[in-house]
């Protein structure tokens, strides 16, 4: 009892905050198991890809940091609802202009899990997300672009419970909508009389694996987003909702979960942008602190995410 | 069952990527909404206008035209006709382009190239800044960059060659009363509203030439842009009946004439000297300055303004002041009184506002901050104004001549406003709030030059006090909209209240020295 009013104390503590650990790995929740928690991630940079010429900012180092607030909830065994809320702040120590903060966007998802064969999976994710304030779109210091967005993924997954070992690929196609800016005109490669934007569409890729257990996970994760189209900053030009960027991180996740503290689960990731285009050679930290927690006793009992069996 | 599942899982993931594939990521630009220009006035006295530079008086190299019952001129009707029996589909979108109006069409070009060219240079290695050169405009930093000042005087040149050439074009139409083609042959169709003004030179083209002129001067690199819009232009008053070759070559001449004399202006107008060098920038910040004590200007030392910029940037234009204005001798003329001293209360307090709105600005007033920004990568704050008025010239339907006239009150009052207010920043080399207060951020970015007066309340209160009386039903929403201009600078931290109030004083004054002319020019008698 004690156990599920603190997991819920601690879901509607997240409910009011927003990326999406879980919307791009393999772990499904079982029926009527919720997984929910927070991440706080902060990425740092302070040279950046201007097109595809690297430069120092002349902000000196900018940093965004970014609090998610995630729940994964179980409504069958291979069929989740996925909840994200992001609070997002901007800034940079060597510039006069004021950086931003406030809550970005929330995403929505359902993920499905399509058993192959013996330890493999697909994995379809869909899902949306929506700017939750009326945030400032194109600004350098700006908290997000304003979209709303509309998502697929498809992963193919490799996962052996008796070992751990865990292999993931994974594809999706963000559709972005246009929006509206402040300013009445803008330039991208041609003058735009108008305060309409057309933000292209985005792909992204991963590719994850390592070992993967109830208690520890620790996987090698590359990633490559990148956009469908878009315009490249010009010399000295600002960073704008409609550029084309492109980057690719490669990283490390880990996860562990303490049995002494009702198996609450500690996750850290690295990312490093080893390329990139309009987008900061950027370092992201992030950690998170997760539970699991059952909607029914018997789902309590039964909760093992990560190794279930289907 | 398997296979079930995959069918029903990939239909279900196509069916949401095809409907929001579906989606239109078409925008709407302004300017696009505009109707075909069928002028309430066709202002057929224009002739008797008074011009900027030119003179009504010269011929400027036009000879007389050849008769219409001429078998050269019949050739050229027929030349007509051909090409209206095959008309292709650009040829018919450029015509609904240009039918909008040509000036206000080469008006938006201009905003255009000023959106594309107000791009500051990045920092060198060393942490130096290099210049655009106009000899060499290609190399980068890319010839010119078109920040404020620089945009002022673009569009003031760009709008005084089009009315200058107009008002003689429109006398020499009626000095030689040259019919139109339409009127000439009931063969050919009028695929544009017509105004029976006589057609020799004609009024489109001469705008072409005359703009593009100017323009290839003040964008260099942009000459084949330039003459493609001119040669699309001018095919457009061709292929709709509007001109004849010698209508068009008779323009091309005018054209060119009024544009060498206006060019003649630009190039010895001081701009070449605007940047100074380094000795030049050091003795502008290491001096005393006037500063408004106890109701007395004293000379004193006092915080100067400096870079914010990382690394810092040499000053934007400090001997802009210095350049050839329209409605005074010189800016010394039109200065205003000193700021108060740094310490002072009324600095103080207004510096407090100024951090308020730094943290605690609504998200309305930020959208108001960004919405008059019009910083690096827009058409400018002048630019801004021209956007206003065409709105308005399209409204009215005003014939291309009163078109130019506004646009060139406009814009001469708007490069004034530049040349004095660039007079009295570099005089007074006043602070930022941001530097006098390091907490104070802003919401947009901090402009490289110093903060009294405001160049936004200049520029805006001259533009709506020129176009309000042009347009005295809008006289009091133009007002309103350069108040709000002006305060966004407040919101935005980038200026203290003094530096908008007085600036929106200033720009009145120099709204007004337009406005003096505009009453006595001949075109509202």
């Amino acid at each position: 009892m004690f156990k599920n009013l603190r997991a819920l104390l601690f879901f509607m503590f997240c409910l009011q905050f927003a990326n999406a650990q879980s919307f791009t790995d393999g772990l499904m929740m079982p029926k009527n198991m919720v997984c929910a928690g927070f991440n706080f991630g902060q990425e740092k940079f302070s040279s950046y890809w201007e097109g595809t010429l690297l430069r120092l900012s002349p902000m000196g180092n900018q940093t965004v940091s970014t609090t998610n607030l995630f729940a994964n909830v179980g409504i069958k065994n291979n069929f989740n609802f996925l909840v994200n809320v992001a609070y997002m702040a901007n800034s940079a120590d060597h510039t006069p202009n004021s950086g931003m903060s406030g809550f970005q966007d929330i995403t929505l998802g359902l993920k499905y899990q399509l058993p192959l064969a013996k330890n493999f999976n697909a994995i379809f994710v869909a899902g949306g997300s929506l700017p939750l304030t009326n945030y400032v779109a194109a600004y350098p210091f700006a908290i997000g672009n304003q979209c709303k967005t509309a998502f697929g993924k498809l992963m193919l997954q490799y996962y052996e419970a008796e070992s751990g070992l865990d292999f993931s690929v994974q594809s999706g196609y963000t559709l972005r909508s246009n929006i509206k800016i402040d300013a009445p005109d803008y330039y991208t490669d041609v003058f735009v009389n108008s305060n309409q934007v057309s933000v292209p569409d985005a792909m992204q890729y991963q590719v994850r694996g390592g070992y993967c257990t109830y208690r520890f996970i620790f996987e090698v994760v590359g990633t490559l987003n990148q956009t469908l189209g878009g315009f490249d900053m010009r010399r000295q030009d600002l960073s704008f909702p409609s550029n084309k960027q492109e980057s690719t991180r490669l990283g490390v996740f880990s996860a562990y979960r303490v049995k002494q503290i009702g198996n609450i689960q500690f996750t850290g990731s690295v990312m490093y942008a080893v390329n990139g285009r309009n987008t900061g050679q950027s370092i992201t930290y992030s950690f998170g602190l997760f539970e699991n927690f059952g909607l029914t006793k018997a789902a309590s009992q039964a909760c093992k995410a990560g190794d279930h069996k289907m | 069952m398997l296979r079930n599942k995959i069918i029903i899982s990939a239909l279900a993931f196509g069916f949401i990527v095809s409907f929001f594939s579906s989606c239109n990521k078409d925008i709407t630009q302004s300017g696009t909404q505009y109707t075909v220009l069928n002028p309430t006035k066709t202002d057929a006295l224009a002739g008797n206008w008074k011009t900027v530079i030119a003179d009504t008086a010269q011929m400027y190299g036009v000879t007389a035209p050849t008769l219409v019952s001429s078998l050269d001129y019949r050739a050229e009707l027929d030349a007509i006709k051909t090409a209206q029996s095959n008309i292709t589909t650009d040829e018919q979108t450029a015509i609904n382009y240009w039918g909008v109006g040509n000036t206000l069409r080469w008006n938006e070009i201009m905003r255009a190239l000023v959106s594309k060219y107000n791009l500051a240079p990045a920092p060198n290695a060393d942490n130096s800044y290099s210049f655009p050169d106009q000899t060499n405009p290609f190399a980068y930093p890319q010839f010119p960059f078109c920040n404020p000042p620089y945009a002022a005087r673009s569009y003031a040149y760009s709008s005084v060659v089009i009315y200058d050439a107009l008002v003689v074009c429109a006398k020499m139409q009626q000095q030689f009363k040259r019919p139109a083609p339409y009127a000439n042959d009931a063969g050919i169709k009028k695929l544009l509203p017509t105004t029976n003004l006589p057609s020799y030179p004609s009024t489109e083209a001469v705008i072409a030439t005359a703009s593009v002129e100017l323009m290839k001067f003040l964008f260099p690199t942009e000459i084949d842009f330039l003459n493609a819009k001119a040669a699309e232009a001018k095919d457009v008053a061709f292929v709709s009946g509007l001109a004849t070759k010698s209508d068009i070559a008779a323009a091309e001449t005018l054209g060119k004439a009024v544009a060498a004399l206006v060019l003649a202006r630009a190039k010895t107008d001081g701009m070449k000297n605007a940047i100074g060098n380094a000795s030049l920038w050091d003795s502008l910040a290491n001096r005393s300055v006037v500063r408004t004590v106890n109701n007395a200007e004293t000379t004193v030392k006092e915080p100067m303004w400096l870079s914010l910029d990382f690394p810092q940037r040499p000053p934007m234009l400090p001997f802009f002041g210095n350049v050839k204005a329209w409605s005074f001798a010189k800016a010394a003329d039109v200065r205003i009184a000193a700021p108060p001293l740094a310490s002072s209360d009324i600095i103080q307090t207004q510096l407090a506002e100024s951090l308020n709105f730094s943290q605690n600005a609504t998200r309305e007033q930020i959208a108001i901050v960004h919405f008059w920004a019009d910083g690096l990568g827009t058409y400018s704050p002048p630019g801004h104004w021209n956007a206003i008025a065409a709105d308005l010239i399209q409204a009215a339907q005003l014939s291309e001549v009163r078109t130019a006239r506004t646009y060139a009150l406009l814009n001469m009052a708007m490069m004034d406003a530049a040349i004095s207010c660039w007079d009295i920043k570099y005089y007074f080399y006043y602070p930022r709030p941001s530097a006098l207060d390091p907490r104070i951020k802003t919401l947009t970015g901090l402009p490289n030059f110093p903060g009294y007066t405001s160049g936004h309340s200049t520029f805006s209160n001259a533009a709506a006090t020129v176009l309000g009386y042009v347009f005295p039903n809008s006289a009091v929403d133009l007002k309103a909209q350069a108040e709000q201009a002006s305060t966004s600078r407040i919101y935005g931290a980038i200026h203290l209240r003094i530096d908008c109030e007085v600036g929106l004083q200033s720009g009145a004054k120099i709204g007004n020295l337009l406005v003096t002319r505009a009453k006595s020019d001949g075109a509202d008698q």
